[in-house]
């Protein structure tokens, strides 16, 4: 009995990330989550904000407290790739950067990168197809690969009443698939402002009116953020040099070799 | 009367506000209007009239931006999302979390509003 309530009680709600637009932006949300003793595992920054931002944190030593992702937009496989460079550069540059996010309506280029593992986490998959265009094979990879869905609400909030019909309808089916693999799919705010910052248990409920099944919906919110979290954190260690490609250490030498 | 047994069942959602402060303030009115507006957005006349969704007047606390609404338990997760995308209520730009969900008007007092600070 005693467990079953320490259970409950314990239970924590998790917002993966927000996404700031601006340091002001980041400071005042952050002092919100304080206050209202908010749980956030990252901040995601643009290639745009990339510099700035990063620079910002490092001086406020944020850096250990959060996890920074690093979200690219591609349409092309070598657009995908060029940019993936800047991404490593701020990699080597500051360790605190950690996973990266992709979003893109290029089938071609989601698989590659799915398929090489060369990114942690794929962004706003129905809002890249005008038809439901993402199909069973991708998400069994990143089920596979542990790379997570993420599905952000303020852009949902942001479209137009039609964009948002389409998009909670591809939702509801990638969420069917991502069920039956178990892939890691979650909820999270990507709040710019103070004001888009939502309770993380509250964002659960956006699975759950498209699915309808609450219990997968809180794991949303609950157990998938932590497990992405942890899987990222233990990547980030002196072996890893990128997404998808490690250090092995010999007695002898020390060889690069690519492990998938 | 209804006898007990015939009345709908009811959970009570808490709800505050989070807004930056303006000179002008905010009504139940306004809240009620908000509310009411993004939910005929979410599901239409029908939804508003099965779900038995009720903002309580009397229980508005002004002090503390708390309000609180009633609705069928087998819509309560379907409010939760009508809530978060409540951004404007008249001229403030806010942000609405549930505090919680509660079976009675009393254990909502003693759980969550009691427990909250005047703003």
């Amino acid at each position: 009995m005693v467990n079953w309530i320490g259970e409950f009680v314990m239970r924590r709600y998790v917002d993966l990330m927000i996404c700031p637009e601006s340091k002001d932006a980041l400071r005042d949300m952050l002092a919100f989550i304080d206050k209202i003793k908010l749980e956030v595992m990252g901040i995601c920054v643009n290639e745009e904000s990339a510099k700035e931002m990063i620079e910002y944190m490092v001086n406020e030593s944020l850096i250990d407290r959060f996890i920074i992702f690093y979200m690219i937009k591609a349409e092309e496989i070598e657009e995908f790739r060029e940019k993936k460079k800047k991404f490593i550069n701020q990699m080597k540059k500051y360790k605190g950067v950690k996973a990266l996010i992709l979003e893109s309506r290029n089938y071609k280029v989601l698989r590659y990168a799915v398929d090489k593992r060369e990114v942690d986490a794929l962004y706003n998959l129905p809002l890249s197809f005008k038809m439901f265009g993402v199909d069973q094979v991708i998400i069994k990879l990143c089920s596979e690969k542990n790379i997570a869905l993420i599905f952000d609400f303020n852009s949902f909030k942001r479209m137009s009443k039609n964009e948002r019909v389409v998009y909670l309808r591809n939702m509801r089916k990638i969420l069917q698939i991502a069920k039956k693999y178990d892939t890691m799919s979650i909820a999270v705010s990507c709040a710019r402002n103070v004001m888009e910052i939502k309770h993380p248990r509250d964002l659960a409920s956006f699975f759950y009116i498209v699915y309808r099944n609450l219990e997968f919906s809180l794991k949303s919110t609950s157990d998938n953020p932590l497990q992405f979290s942890d899987f990222i954190k233990k990547l980030n260690n002196s072996k890893r040099v990128l997404p998808g490609l490690y250090i092995i250490e010999d007695d002898s030498n020390v060889k690069a070799e690519f492990k998938r | 009367m209804l006898k007990p047994s015939l009345r709908d069942k009811k959970r009570y959602i808490i709800v505050k506000i989070y807004a930056k402060e303006k000179d002008e303030e905010i009504n139940i009115e306004d809240i009620i209007s908000a509310v009411w507006k993004k939910a005929y957005e979410y599901g239409g006349y029908a939804y508003v009239s099965l779900s038995n969704m009720n903002v309580i007047k009397d229980l508005y606390f002004k002090e503390k931006h708390i309000f609180v609404i009633s609705v069928m338990p087998k819509y309560v997760e379907d409010l939760r999302f009508i809530l978060m995308q409540v951004d404007k209520i008249k001229s403030w730009d806010v942000t609405l979390h549930v505090l919680g969900v509660s079976g009675t008007i009393k254990s909502a007092k003693e759980k969550y509003i009691n427990k909250e600070e005047d703003i």
